[in-house]
């Protein structure tokens, strides 16, 4: 773009890169989702509009969090959520923060956020924004083991996502799937999940089928069928591999061991704690053994 | 109470029992397994499953033995003359 280029067209540059961002960051391409919005933080700055400049800040930090690039990310995004007057902006902030932090596991920052992030969609009486702090909320909640509370907020979110928005339906499901299995409400969780990843493997990438295979195939453990949970974390492994997931990775590897386990090969259950323990757990060579002793699905939240 | 939540509970009262017997106050384990006090009352009390990192970070810190692990697995808490029992042998 030409250098005399008027603040306008700037916004519609700085527009077209961040969308770019976002379709990579929706495949979970986040590097490539990096390289993206860190060139339409260039660009936003040329339009002078500080609304634009602090979103396009936003977008570059959460991906820069996401990928561990060092900087003072939160630091920055709390002094634009306390300066910023402008309710999308401050909304915006408020729902990356909860996004960070719950990478990071830090579960009640997180929750104290996504309140935030929802108190500002509905001043701006935005339903898919709602829908998506209600998300937020209750993923939250389910890595706090607020199984009910965190129910209530995928309902909430379903209700006010429209039809044509079925891809975040699908993934807003699979979550109350998931609180729905922790309250022992197995059948109706085994099937919600079939139907989410019936649309995410048509619409969905990799990394938004991720989560959802990997509780199918908890789900599939506490009905008793291990070979079928085996084929499902295999699906979650294989793209917790692809798209640098550890935590994806470890409870894939957790949940094939204790499949094994179940259907009585004790070595092959072995042989997975084992490969668990020595990558990720170098220091605790003591685990895997204990591990064949105990009853896994009892103790376990895949998502804290 | 389903058979589920109280296997969760059985887990929070036996790792409880751990923690007094290796003498630690629940901010001593929170601080060492880098837990917030608050949560690691909860699992005591079986209202909290763990994630995988908290786990073996408990299981670690506990070197809890096959034998400790084949009750944990089980669905009934040790009854009070088994316990009596086991001190026998």
């Amino acid at each position: 773009m030409a250098k005399t280029a008027n603040p306008s067209e700037w916004t519609v540059e700085y527009e077209r890169l961040r969308d770019l961002g976002t379709e990579k960051l929706e495949a979970g391409h986040f590097a490539e989702a990096l390289e993206w919005f860190e060139a339409a933080f260039q660009i936003a700055e040329k339009t002078g509009d500080r609304n634009t400049i602090d979103l396009a800040f936003c977008n570059r930090a959460v991906m820069s969090v996401m990928l561990k690039k060092t900087g003072d990310w939160i630091p920055r995004l709390q002094e634009i959520l306390l300066r910023s007057s402008e309710a999308r902006v401050a909304r915006f902030c408020a729902y990356n923060l909860a996004l960070i932090y719950d990478g990071e596991k830090s579960f009640k920052k997180s929750l104290f956020y996504g309140r935030i992030a929802l108190r500002y969609s509905v001043e701006m009486a935005n339903a898919e924004l709602q829908a998506s702090a209600h998300d937020a909320i209750g993923n939250a909640l389910l890595a706090m083991n607020d199984f009910q509370a965190a129910g209530s907020e995928f309902e909430k979110s379903m209700e006010l996502l429209p039809d044509s928005s079925a891809t975040k339906r699908a993934v807003v499901e699979a979550n109350l799937a998931y609180s729905l299995l922790m309250r022992d409400h197995t059948d109706a969780a085994v099937s919600l999940l079939y139907r989410s990843l019936r649309h995410l493997r048509r619409h969905g990438s990799a990394y938004l089928r991720m989560g959802p295979e990997l509780s199918l195939s908890f789900a599939l453990l506490l009905v008793n069928k291990p070979a079928k949970a085996i084929d499902h974390a295999l699906i979650a492994l294989e793209a917790g591999e692809e798209l640098d997931s550890a935590d994806t990775v470890k409870n894939a590897l957790l949940i094939i061991g204790e499949a094994y386990k179940r259907a009585g090969d004790s070595p092959a259950a072995r042989r997975c704690f084992d490969v668990l323990q020595e990558t990720y757990y170098p220091d605790k060579p003591e685990v895997p053994a204990m591990l064949l002793g105990l009853d896994l699905c009892k103790v376990i939240n895949l998502r804290a | 109470m389903t058979a589920d939540g109280r296997k969760v509970e059985i887990l929070g009262r036996r790792l409880r029992r751990l923690r007094r017997e290796s003498k630690l106050s629940p901010e001593e384990l929170a601080g060492r397994i880098g837990l917030d006090p608050q949560d690691l009352a909860r699992i005591e009390r079986g209202e909290a499953r763990v994630g995988i990192e908290t786990l073996f970070r408990l299981l670690s810190e506990f070197q809890i033995d096959l034998r400790h692990l084949a009750s944990l697995a089980s669905d009934e808490p040790e009854e009070p003359i088994e316990r009596f029992r086991r001190t026998l042998t």
